[in-house]
């Protein structure tokens, strides 16, 4: 399993170096020049641009960039932001729990919402209860989440006034984030979990199972679910990009502070560095995460692990 | 730093989206993302009762804590390298000014200098200093502090964004004795005693003891110490109970309020929710649609704040054709309503403008200045003699040339549905316009080339010297002449202006420069640049500069 790790980790780092080529790139075929916009209050004259330009390394040909931000960044230095001067690694640092705080929240939401919809859809498909939770799926799926997230203030923190608006200052402050980010993914998860449950319901070994005359619970919980759960578990790493990138907007919806804002004020500002460092976190996130469901699959499912001892 | 001609750090277009290089003392309308714009009013609480209480009434000591929004995160919080609007507003609580220009007060207050004395050429300023102020770490306020104010501004080392350009030509302070200071510069400055009124004093101690980490440790002598700032949340400054020296026109004491948070909002409809629902008090900048659903709710009070500079207008530029013939542009300035522009976008949330200078900038006069309305009949008889004449498709033409001008609109800027509104009145007189977005700042290239019969422009500053920069003939290729105006005698006029010490004087000059280029015709005046907040109704006593930053020396709650 140790060598499982080692070897996924090799290969995230051709992955991470992509990444890395991949914005560099962009950032800098995207219109405007980071030194024009930050002298730009001061009427900088075109010496005093130049200079600037000169003291961030923005005059060096962009192959040459490249190498030296590489080279920086093996020796661990991912750069100052252009905005504060500061280490990004520093600015990220302060904003990041807040960001993970919301993504794991919102996972929570996901599973602790979908899976109950998802069970009980699946063991009991075509009740009222079925198509009830399929409405829900449905709609979980359709409405995007940014738009949830503001139905979600007017009603609990401008009508009703039980929770608040912003998402950052009380304990009760990521309910409404966390909900709004995490439905979507609640309904993707219930769906899925359903299917899969009533596809399982009609094996042979569940039939078995019933005729040997195992309760209802047994079944569910010895035999259906553990099997009905794989997927699962992969559609919820898979997604754990997509939550992330959600974070960006919902951050800004309940002005939650987190690296999802400040990618947006960073991208805006063409502060190179910050974005640079951001995209490379989330970038090591998501291939982090995907280990961890590699891992999990093999918890869940013996002939997974077995294929490991194999290799 | 400084430039010879001392127009250096005078122009604060800024875009909506970049919040990084936002200047502070002019610039108020950061357009929050597309379409957000928010700025301006309609006289929905006059200044004088924004105004009203001075010195001290009321009880200090007491337990309020005000939660204000601000709209972006601080680059840095130390005032003389910021160019931001929200680093501006916590400014304006942790330090005082040397000297005080508020609205509804004739001529300029004292604050921590007693009195000041202008050579007359305009390039000397003696500053007599209080005796009894001390900065929040303790250290006395002196003449020293003043020096080092104004050399930490022009030092390399801090950046400054927008104080050393408003700061101009400055050569040094002299430290005649330990109340005494005198500020030198290399050519006559009048725009100086407007400027002095908006520098923070900072503390020499703090600044040689925290260093570069002055820009997350402020210190400075105002009505309100700086507390805390925690990244992507928010500031904190509390009551400063030593607080002694403030303007009677403000309040000279402590403040009533004990803290004010200032919490980091980026999107306009957050600010709104979290007000409705008593999070916070006061929030600037709220999308136009929602200030007018609380315009009449007892429960808001809806602050519409004048200030001083150029109205958001819309440049012309006088030297492609066909809007080099003047009779085309005079034209352009008839064929707008204005009043259907803010009706339609703002739902009546600002005050329509007519000149180059806003109402309460020095040098405005409606008299000679004000010389064009919206009346579309005139703008056809003037395009008819000018011989741009109908064709039979309702548009315009002469000797073949179609009468189409290339409006290029900076997007995200607060000008989208500024300029089609425009390019539908212009297409009533029969004038086609093609308009075509580009992002800031590139689009400053495409200005400076001259690709543009029409270009996006606002500018907010408190002093008219700003005509310098952006109608110089010596501004086109590099600078904020995006007009491609030249005329000698408006910038002989200005230097004049800029040389005068003597504020009528000054004030006459500049109303004659006024008049030139309204007659010129080079810009299209839509609306006066405004600031526009909406507090509770239990927030009192909120005052406001001239540049429509809120004050909170005698705010209550």
């Amino acid at each position: 399993m140790l060598r499982l790790i080692a070897r996924r980790l090799a290969i995230s780092l051709p992955v991470l170096l992509g990444v890395t080529v991949l914005v560099f790139l962009i950032l800098h075929l995207i219109p405007g020049d980071p030194a024009q916009i930050m002298l730009f209050g001061s009427r900088p004259t075109p010496q005093q641009i130049e200079q600037l330009r000169a003291q961030l390394g923005l005059n060096q040909p962009l192959p040459l960039q490249y190498a030296l931000y590489i080279g920086r960044l093996v020796h661990g230095d991912l750069g100052q932001s252009f905005i504060t001067g500061r280490p990004t690694v520093d600015e990220i640092a302060q904003r990041l729990p807040d960001t993970l705080e919301l993504t794991l929240a919102a996972m929570l939401v996901a599973v602790v919402i979908g899976m109950p919809i998802g069970i009980v859809g699946g063991v009991r498909p075509g009740s009222w209860a079925d198509r009830l939770g399929s409405g829900f799926a449905v709609l979980g799926v359709a409405v995007p989440y940014f738009w949830f997230a503001l139905v979600l203030i007017l009603l609990f923190a401008v009508d009703l006034r039980v929770l608040p608006s912003l998402g950052e200052g009380s304990w009760s402050a990521i309910i409404l984030p966390a909900v709004s980010l995490g439905w979507g993914l609640s309904a993707i998860i219930a769906r899925l979990l359903r299917n899969n449950l009533v596809e399982i319901y009609q094996q042979p070994y569940m039939q078995v199972a019933r005729a040997k005359g195992l309760s209802e619970r047994m079944m569910l919980y010895g035999h259906a679910l553990k099997n009905a759960l794989i997927p699962v578990v992969t559609i919820l790493g898979l997604q754990f990009g997509n939550v992330l990138s959600g974070a960006v907007v919902v951050e800004v919806i309940f002005g939650r502070p987190g690296i999802g804002s400040y990618l947006v004020q960073a991208i805006q500002a063409k502060d190179i560095p910050v974005v640079q460092s951001v995209v490379l976190f989330i970038a090591v996130i998501y291939i982090l995460i995907n280990l961890v469901v590699d891992l999990a699959y093999g918890i869940l499912d013996p002939r997974i692990r077995l294929s490991w001892v194999r290799s | 730093m400084s430039e010879p001609d001392g127009s250096n750090g005078r122009w604060e277009l800024t875009p909506g989206s970049a919040t990084a290089n936002l200047t502070r003392r002019r610039f108020m309308g950061l357009l929050g993302g597309a379409g957000s714009v928010v700025l301006g009013g309609g006289g929905l609480v006059s200044l004088l009762d924004a105004c009203s209480s001075g010195s001290s009434s009321g009880a200090s000591g007491g337990n309020q804590k005000l939660t204000m929004a601000v709209f972006q995160e601080p680059d840095t919080l130390d005032p003389s390298a910021s160019g931001l609007i929200t680093v501006g507003t916590i400014s304006q609580c942790v330090f005082d000014h040397l000297i005080w220009k508020l609205p509804n007060q004739s001529g300029f207050l004292p604050g921590l200098a007693t009195s000041w004395q202008v050579s007359t050429d305009a390039s000397a300023y003696t500053f007599k200093l209080r005796q009894d102020v001390k900065f929040h770490d303790g250290t006395p306020f002196d003449a020293n502090a003043v020096k080092v104010t104004f050399d930490h501004i022009v030092d390399p080392a801090t950046k400054s964004k927008s104080a050393a350009g408003a700061l101009g030509p400055y050569k040094e302070t002299q430290v005649l004795d330990k109340y005494t200071a005198k500020v030198v510069f290399s050519q006559p400055n009048a725009a100086f005693m407007n400027e002095v009124a908006g520098f923070s004093i900072v503390s020499p101690a703090a600044l040689q003891k925290f260093g570069a980490d002055f820009a997350r440790n402020p210190v400075g002598t105002g009505p309100f110490k700086f507390k805390e700032y925690v990244v992507g949340q928010h500031v904190t400054v509390e009551r400063n109970p030593d607080y002694n020296w403030g303007p009677s026109a403000l309040r000279s004491g402590p403040p009533t309020l004990s803290e004010i948070t200032f919490r980091i909002l980026a999107d306009p409809g957050t600010r709104f929710n979290a007000l409705q629902t008593g999070e916070i008090q006061f929030a600037p900048n709220l999308n136009p649609q929602d200030i007018a659903k609380v315009k009449g709710d007892s429960r808001y009070k809806v602050y519409q704040i004048a200030s001083t500079g150029m109205p958001w207008n819309i440049m012309i530029n006088a030297q492609k054709s066909p809007t080099d013939e003047l009779p085309v542009r005079q034209a352009l300035q008839y064929a707008t309503d204005q009043a259907s522009i803010i009706k339609t976008l703002f739902f009546g949330l600002h005050q329509a403008a007519d000149s180059v200078f806003t109402p309460i900038t020095p040098g405005y006069d409606r008299a000679t200045q004000a010389i064009y309305s919206y009346n579309p009949t005139k703008a056809g008889q003037l395009l008819d003699q000018a011989g741009w004449t109908k064709g039979s498709n309702g548009m315009r033409q002469k000797n073949g040339q179609a009468l189409s001008l290339k409006f290029i609109n900076i997007s995200g800027f607060g000008f989208d549905g500024i300029s089609q509104l425009m390019q539908s009145q212009f297409k009533d007189v029969g004038i086609a316009v093609d308009i075509s977005d580009q992002s800031f700042p590139a689009v400053g290239d495409a200005y400076n080339r001259g690709d543009h019969h029409l270009a996006d422009f606002f500018y907010y500053d408190v002093d008219p010297y700003f005509v310098r920069a952006i109608f110089g003939a010596d501004q086109i290729a590099h600078g904020f002449n995006w007009e491609h105006y030249s005329n000698p005698a408006l910038d002989a006029l200005a230097d004049k202006a800029n040389a005068t010490a003597d504020a009528t004087q000054r004030n006459t000059l500049y109303r004659q420069a006024g008049q030139m280029v309204m007659e010129a015709a080079v810009i299209i005046p839509i609306y006066n640049s405004d600031g526009l907040f909406v507090g509770t109704s239990a927030l009192k006593g909120i005052q406001f500069t001239v540049n429509a930053f809120p004050l909170f020396h005698n705010a209550s709650m």
